[in-house]
């Protein structure tokens, strides 16, 4: 395995409140739209687009499960980038109970981990439409904050 | 910036998977964009830290774009040797150098929640092989 990976970007987003659809006794879907955020790395930056999307997880019976964001970035420069990110949470109970009340948690005590994919305009930021991702994330209680690093 | 707390991720060898792939099947250019190939899984195996088994079956699609990227997404049936059934499923790029010289996706996993590998579907994993083979190493991110 050659794969080295590379820091790229941090993005930090503030959450709405979280939503339920409970689609079955053992189907629950949560929503949770992110009202806004920033993100940083080497050459690339600028702020999370408001309304654009949010994080729509599987939850889990115990909390934890699988989640699915899209939403939009838009650089400094002015391009505009859809990100789209699938991910696991997985943590012990008590954790997952004191996440889910918005208490500070941590970040080491669960697994949060994520692959971004981009669709970014051609040009500077094309390299992103071909670069495979992996991300780790932390909640806070107003957000969430989560790292990028490139597969190499 | 308050950075220092979030976990770094590292990558650790966990399967390897060695596909049997049918020719390319080219469906034509899409009007959404891309030209789309397709290949079905033939046969294969499994070995690794969740077990040895056999590649069921599967099948492959690749979007190849005015860019020159394809989009590779894959979904396997696994059948490991105590005959438990897992399904792997990735999407990611096919490259060309300068850049990697093959295809690397991102890689989950779904098993029975109460077997011993549950742990393949609460992790993500990247899934790299590279061009002119058709060995798939996948590593799981801790």
């Amino acid at each position: 395995m050659a794969m080295r990976l590379e820091f790229a970007l941090e993005v930090r987003v503030a959450l709405g409140p979280r939503m339920h659809i409970r689609v079955a006794d053992d189907y629950l879907r949560g929503a949770v739209l992110i009202e806004s955020g920033t993100f940083s790395g080497p050459g690339l930056q600028g702020r999370v687009v408001p309304g654009s999307g949010g994080d729509f997880p599987l939850v889990r019976a115990d909390g934890g499960g699988r989640f699915d964001s899209q939403y939009l970035l838009e650089t400094d420069d002015g391009a505009v980038i859809l990100q789209r990110s699938s991910g696991v949470r997985h943590a012990p109970p008590e954790v997952v109970q004191a996440l889910l009340a918005g208490e500070q948690v941590d970040p080491q005590s669960y697994y949060m981990r994520m692959t971004p994919r981009f669709e970014a305009p051609a040009g500077r930021y094309g390299w992103l439409n071909r670069t495979l991702f992996v991300g780790a994330g932390r909640r806070e209680p107003t957000g969430s904050v989560f790292r990028y690093w490139k597969v190499v | 910036m308050q950075t220092e707390t979030t976990p770094t991720p590292a990558l650790e060898d966990a399967l390897v998977l060695r596909l049997e792939l049918s020719p390319p099947l080219t469906l034509g250019r899409l009007a959404t964009g891309g030209v789309r190939s397709l290949m079905t899984v033939v046969g294969g195996n499994v070995e690794g830290s969740a077990g040895s088994g056999i590649i069921a079956g599967g099948r492959e699609s690749w979007l190849t774009r005015a860019d020159g990227v394809t989009v590779v997404d894959v979904i396997y049936l696994l059948v490991m040797l105590d005959g438990a059934a897992v399904r792997l499923f990735g999407t990611g790029y096919l490259t060309e150098p300068p850049e990697f010289a093959g295809t690397r996706m991102s890689i989950s996993f779904e098993v029975d929640e109460s077997s011993p590998r549950a742990w393949l579907a609460t992790h993500c994993f990247l899934g790299e092989r590279a061009s002119g083979t058709s060995v798939l190493n996948v590593a799981v991110v801790r």
